[in-house]
């Protein structure tokens, strides 16, 4: 399994984001938040982005206001996730056209159909940017309610 | 619907801020199962983020699930799929496994690269759906679309990691797509795969050199650059010029101002450096600097990195080093490390790279000394170690020294683990000792008592043997201090302060015998009146022995007694060797030398009181053939009786008068040390021929003690927990009843008379392929390969070929109800509840009644509850067309008087058309306000044959019972509830005449659905409806007459009359 699971928290700590690849009780999980959180947060940014956490690592970049965090095995390859965070930073930023925290809380859903576009059952399905993107856009289209379709504004 | 949609969504949101909305799983459902894609899609996601895999409605969803994969609608399939790879359990995978097989020839690339990396999650959760459909996988790396061969990459290669000599046989195609292919993503992946396939295959690594060193001199992804590295270590470790390749790449990632490429450029290193330690020792002055790294997670990885770099000659700088960065570092869990590693350093194999063990003593004293840190017991070890292995160390000043840390640390809390040792060592080499009554000093302080139990015991033992030692010295037993005897023969320049004083003072006077037995005296109630038993008994021991010297005075024999009960050298152990111990010819430890006496057990239930004697008695006769061997069989036994015997204190109490459990003795006596080359007995004469200790390379290092014969390293054969999928093996050829599951529907249809022999056929084989299936999935952990299913092959190979054409077909057929969700027939029903506990799923109340029969359409339904929602009701409903012609247009109506409202219309419709012979299944949920009268699913179905629209009416009830829930409470419970509601509870009565009175009570509880709580005199049984009434059964039979008399109370006077009436319709002539 590649990844476990991704995170986003915001520099206040506020969940973002969760997606859980492996299985994990809401005990655990709670806790892991807690944790991994904790051990991001208060890491100074001149460090490396990877950190140790029990059987996994722990792999966090933050952007702006925003900590993307993923876990994945030990044995995997940390820059690989680093970049395949990158890119799914830049297919938001590219989605909701210049992105900041604020897209993901009033689109949340979004960002989640937009990762789950490009990654499924822990491992990358999708590598290009353009699909990703047009894949989207055409569920999106499909969409009863065009007014949930793109830009901020309802939930 | 938009606003359910909105909720839900709402609801994810709450899920993500870590709230449980597990109670909403059935609305989840509801939405997913609505055709519109804009629920569907929030559904899925909704139920992927919040469903576990216990999540009980996982199963209501199957069929929605299995039939929206299968969907016309790429997105509607592509949700689906996406919800599967996270909801997936192993139910879901084996139900689904076909279905996602078969998604892998998609005209949609889109659907098939999901259904690629879908797969995967099945074969974890189901590995034997790996070796039927792996073929099919295989086929998707030369797929025309490069993201489904991506997929089909990814997947083989987390498959490699788990058993890669099954994949061995793709590498000539991975090699192809490793040369061309430019997708660095992709790359990677394929890389990872080579490195675990190359320990396999020796030839591979000559094909791959050229490949990999290309990529890593001529790639600008970092990324891809490591994954080379990486693999390179792994396989191509012979090489060496690729080897050096790599370390010079990183190197240059070490020196990187990047922190991510240092961390990983000494992790790299340091898989370089199991297989090629020289190679990376000569980078030390990196690894060094990287020591004063910023990055703590750097800074571990460089003491990882460390420990392979050590030599004798370098170890003191190196200790030094991180005895300093120790110093400066303030997290905690650096600091641990760091003495970890030093002391894992220094012990690394044998102390071999240490040549001045004062020096190691002193670095362990000065680590003892390190505050707040919980490294007691590995120091207070190494200590115990070194001392017992490292003949040089046994040296009058390192004891002192630590006699010093005694009285310095016996106030620091975390580290008084060390003082155990320090105690220890005073005590077991008490002969290097010369001040003893500074000692004894130092070991009866008052602030000992404030230690915990096991070091106090420690102490007091110490606190013996230096007085024995004194004891012995006074009467010249032993001489005071054989070291510096020994120093003066040698004529030693450098001689330690401590031996100065002791050259001296040759002997113990009187005097100081005195007051050490004074001390003693005065002291010992310190230990005599601990609260530890340990302690105590301990205490009281060297007070006896003490008083006993003072008494008997100045008779020499009592000194020589008390001494020589501490001269045996104690010598390392090995801790394997008790196992390894050659069993003495002749001695059958498995067989009983006494038979045990068989009414023992009994006996000691019975009467305590006579267990004394009884006890006595036994141990006379036992006395009188004593053999060691029984005798720890006595003690054996013994314990394990009195740990059930609330008269014995239970543990470890010491209790000397029971020579079998002292288990100390057991090796060390049987072994003689002249057996063991180069280690040189301790006392006695050949100590005059040992070196001068300041020689430091003549240390000897004691190695464990082995018995004879046992020196070679065994190889520990417990693998540890095997992955399943591991397991799997390719090379076998595949059986015939190995094949993907498929859902076979069960329809309980009124069978016409000429049809039955072939009904009955059918359903044999139907049972048949259940009987199958629960055997592989019985069998799904172990290993494959078994034979012994021959004489089935021909039948299987006409299954497998009529499955093979049902999956050709999967893509567009309609999907058909789980088998798993299909009641039983009645007659294995009672018979299969009790071993299959009812309550294991919510949906437990099922049962497929016909609604329509006639020559066009058959329609069953089947009621599914879920316990959270109190009114409402999933009616499973199975559509199948009996005649020749497709039937279109169907929908349902209910009338507006029956109980049961649909909660969404749309789901009465049916979009499509169902073929000849084909069946369809459609899950509705119902409102169903009321359940104490049974409800009627009553109204008409309109379909169109041909041209030709046809209505059919139906009528069925839903009986009461169907909405019991058994619910398993505890019997205090049950009567607590019982007497609370006494006042409210509505009660009635029949009597059944069964033939077995056993059979019926378990026959009435499954069809009431209700859970046996207690058997006295009569059957007392409990359910729930799932609108909370209770339902207390109490079944009382008559012996007399054989009958059963059955009261039923419930909360509602309506629900009892109808379930007696239900009751006596179900079981009439009983």
């Amino acid at each position: 399994m590649t990844f476990h699971f991704v995170l986003l928290l915001s520099r206040q700590g506020k969940t973002r984001l969760t997606k859980w690849y492996s299985t994990f009780t809401p005990k655990e999980k709670q806790r892991m938040i807690r944790e991994v959180g904790s051990m991001v947060l208060n890491r100074s940014p001149k460090l490396c982005n990877f950190l140790e956490y029990k059987d996994y690592k722990i792999i966090a970049r933050r952007y702006a206001s925003l900590y993307f965090i993923m876990c994945v095995d030990k044995n995997d390859n940390e820059l690989l996730t680093l970049e395949i965070t990158h890119h799914y930073v830049k297919i938001l930023d590219r989605y909701f056209g210049n992105v900041c925290e604020l897209d993901l809380i009033f689109n949340f859903h979004k960002a989640y159909y937009i990762l789950d576009e490009l990654m499924i059952a822990g491992e990358l399905q999708e590598t290009s940017e353009k699909t990703v993107l047009r894949l989207i856009a055409t569920q999106d289209a499909l969409q009863e309610n065009p007014g949930d379709g793109g830009k901020p504004g309802t939930i | 619907m938009p606003k359910k949609i909105n909720a839900v969504k709402k609801l994810a949101y709450l899920q993500m801020l870590s709230y449980d909305i597990t109670w909403a799983a059935f609305h989840m459902i509801e939405v997913m199962s609505s055709p519109k894609f804009t629920a569907k899609r929030v559904g899925y996601w909704a139920a992927a983020q919040s469903f576990r895999e216990d999540t009980d409605v996982i199963m209501l969803a199957t069929n929605l699930i299995k039939k929206d994969i299968s969907s016309a609608n790429v997105w509607d399939a592509g949700v689906a799929l996406t919800c599967l790879s996270t909801i997936c359990n192993a139910d879901l995978a084996r139900d689904l496994a076909a279905d996602v097989v078969a998604l892998l020839s998609h005209s949609k690339p889109y659907i098939r690269k999901k259904a690629c990396l879908v797969l995967y999650k099945i074969f974890l959760k189901f590995p034997d759906a790996l070796r039927p459909s792996f073929p099919r996988l295989k086929e998707k790396l030369e797929d025309t679309d490069p993201a489904v061969v991506s997929g089909a990459v990814n997947v083989i290669c987390e498959l490699a990691r788990k058993n890669p000599k099954n994949y061995l046989s793709l590498a000539p195609g991975l090699y192809g797509l490793l040369t061309n292919s430019t997708n660095n993503w992709m790359l990677i992946k394929i890389v990872k795969l080579f490195g675990a396939l190359l320990p396999l295959e020796p030839r591979l690594a000559k094909r791959l050199v050229a490949p990999l060193t290309n990529i890593i001199n001529t790639t600008h992804a970092k990324s891809l650059l490591f994954e080379c590295i990486q693999t390179c270590t792994i396989g191509l470790s012979d090489h060496l010029p690729t080897v050096k390749l790599c370390i010079v790449k990183l190197r240059s990632f070490v020196e990187d101002p990047d922190q991510n490429l240092k961390y990983l450029g000494l992790l790299a290193l340091n898989n370089i450096m199991k297989v090629h330690p020289k190679a990376v020792a000569e980078h030390r002055d990196l690894v060094l600097r990287c020591l004063e790294d910023a990055d703590m997670t750097i800074r571990l990885r460089a003491l990882d990195l460390l420990e392979g770099m050590v030599s004798k000659r370098n170890l003191p700088e190196i200790i030094g080093k991180l005895l300093e960065q120790l110093e400066s570092a303030e997290v905690k869990t650096y600091k641990d490390a760091i003495v970890e590693k030093i002391v894992l350093i220094c012990s690394k194999s044998s102390y071999q790279h240490i040549t001045d063990f004062e020096w190691y003593i002193s670095v362990l004293i000065q680590l003892s000394q390190q505050q707040g840190l919980q490294h007691g017991a590995t120091l207070s070890n190494q200590m115990l170690d070194v001392a017992v292995r490292v003949k040089v160390i046994q040296s009058m000043q390192t004891l002192l020294h630590d006699t010093a840390a005694l009285s310095d640390d016996a106030q620091i809390g975390g580290n008084c683990e060390v003082l155990l040792a320090a105690a220890y060592i005073v005590g077991e080499f008490a002969i290097h000792v010369t001040d003893h009554l500074s000692t004894a000093e130092d070991l009866m302080q008052s602030s000992v008592s404030s230690l915990p139990a096991h070091i106090q015991a420690v102490y007091c033992q110490s606190a013996l043997k230096i007085f024995a030692h004194a004891l012995a010295v006074h009467h010249g037993i032993v001489s005071l201090h054989y070291l510096s005897s020994l120093s003066q023969r040698q004529n030693t320049q450098e001689e330690e302060e401590g031996e100065e004083e002791s050259v001296e003072q040759e002997e113990i006077d009187e005097e100081t015998m005195d007051s050490i037995a004074q001390l003693y005296l005065s002291k010992v109630d310190l230990f005599t009146h601990s609260p530890h038993i340990e302690v105590q008994e301990r205490g009281c021991f060297l007070k006896e022995i003490v008083e006993v010297h003072v008494e008997s005075a100045v008779e020499g024999d009592v000194a020589k007694e008390i001494w020589t009960m501490f001269t045996e050298p104690l010598n390392p152990v090995a801790s394997k060797v008790q196992k390894k111990m050659p069993v003495p010819e002749g001695l059958d430890l498995d067989s009983w030398i006494n038979e045990p006496p068989p009414e023992e057990e009994i006996e000691e239930v019975s009467g305590k009181g006579f267990d004394f004697l009884k006890e006595s008695e036994e141990e006379k006769a036992e006395e009188r053939k004593f053999d060691p061997v029984e005798e720890q069989k006595r003690a054996e036994r013994e314990r394990r009786r009195r740990a059930n015997d609330p008269f014995y204190l239970g543990g470890k109490s010491y209790s000397p008068s029971s020579p079998g459990l002292n288990v100390d003795d057991i090796p060390v006596e049987r072994l003689s040390l002249e057996d063991l080359g180069g280690i040189k007995p301790r006392f006695g004469k050949s100590a005059g021929i040992k070196k001068p200790r300041r020689k430091h390379a003549d240390v000897v290092v004691m190695k464990d003690e082995m018995p004879e014969g046992q020196w070679e390293e065994e190889r520990e054969s417990d693998d540890g927990e095997r992955d399943a999928l591991a397991d799997i093996d390719f090379n076998a050829p595949l059986r015939p009843e190995e094949q993907l599951p498929v859902q076979q529907h069960r329809t309980v249809k009124q069978v016409l008379p000429e049809k039955k022999e072939k009904r009955e056929k059918k359903e044999k084989k139907e049972k048949r392929s259940k009987e199958d299936l629960k055997e592989r999935r019985a069998k799904s952990t172990k290993k494959e390969g078994r034979e012994g299913k021959e004489e089935k092959t021909k039948e299987g190979k006409e299954r497998r070929k009529k499955i093979r054409e049902e999956k050709r077909e999967g893509g567009n057929k309609k999907s058909e109800p789980l088998l798993d969700l299909s009641p039983l027939p009645e007659s294995a029903k009672s018979a299969t509840t009790k071993a299959e506990p009812a309550s294991k799923t919510a949906a437990t109340n099922q049962k497929y009644k016909q609604l329509v029969e006639n020559d066009a359409v058959s329609i069953s339904f089947e009621a599914r509850l879920n316990p959270k929602e109190s009114k409402k009701v999933l009616l499973s409903l199975v559509i199948k067309n009996n005649g020749s012609e497709t039937v279109s247009g169907i929908e349902i109506s209910t009338d507006i008087e029956s109980g049961l409202t649909a909660v969404n219309e749309a789901n009465l419709k049916l979009a499509g058309s169902i073929k000849s012979g084909a069946s369809h299944s459609q899950n509705t949920i119902f409102h169903c306000p009321s359940i104490t009268t049974p409800p009627v699913f009553s109204g008409s179905v309109t379909y169109t044959v041909g041209k030709k629209t046809q209505t059919a009416e139906f009528h069925q009830t839903l009986p009461c019972n169907s909405f019991v829930v058994p619910s398993k409470i505890p019997k205090d419970e049950f009567i607590d509830m019982m007497t609370e509601n006494s006042s409210q509870l509505k009660g009635g009565s029949a009597t059944f005449h069964p033939e077995n009175g056993k059979t019926f009570v378990i026959s009435m509880a499954t069809f009431l659905h209700i859970e046996l709580i207690s058997l006295e005199a009569g059957a007392s049984l409990y359910g729930r409806t799932i609108q909370q009434h209770h339902v207390f059964v109490y079944a009382k039979p008559n012996p007399s007459n054989g009958s059963v008399q059955v009261d039923i109370r419930t909360t509602n006077q309506q629900l009892t009359n109808n379930l007696i009436k239900e009751l006596t319709e179900a079981f009439p002539a009983a």
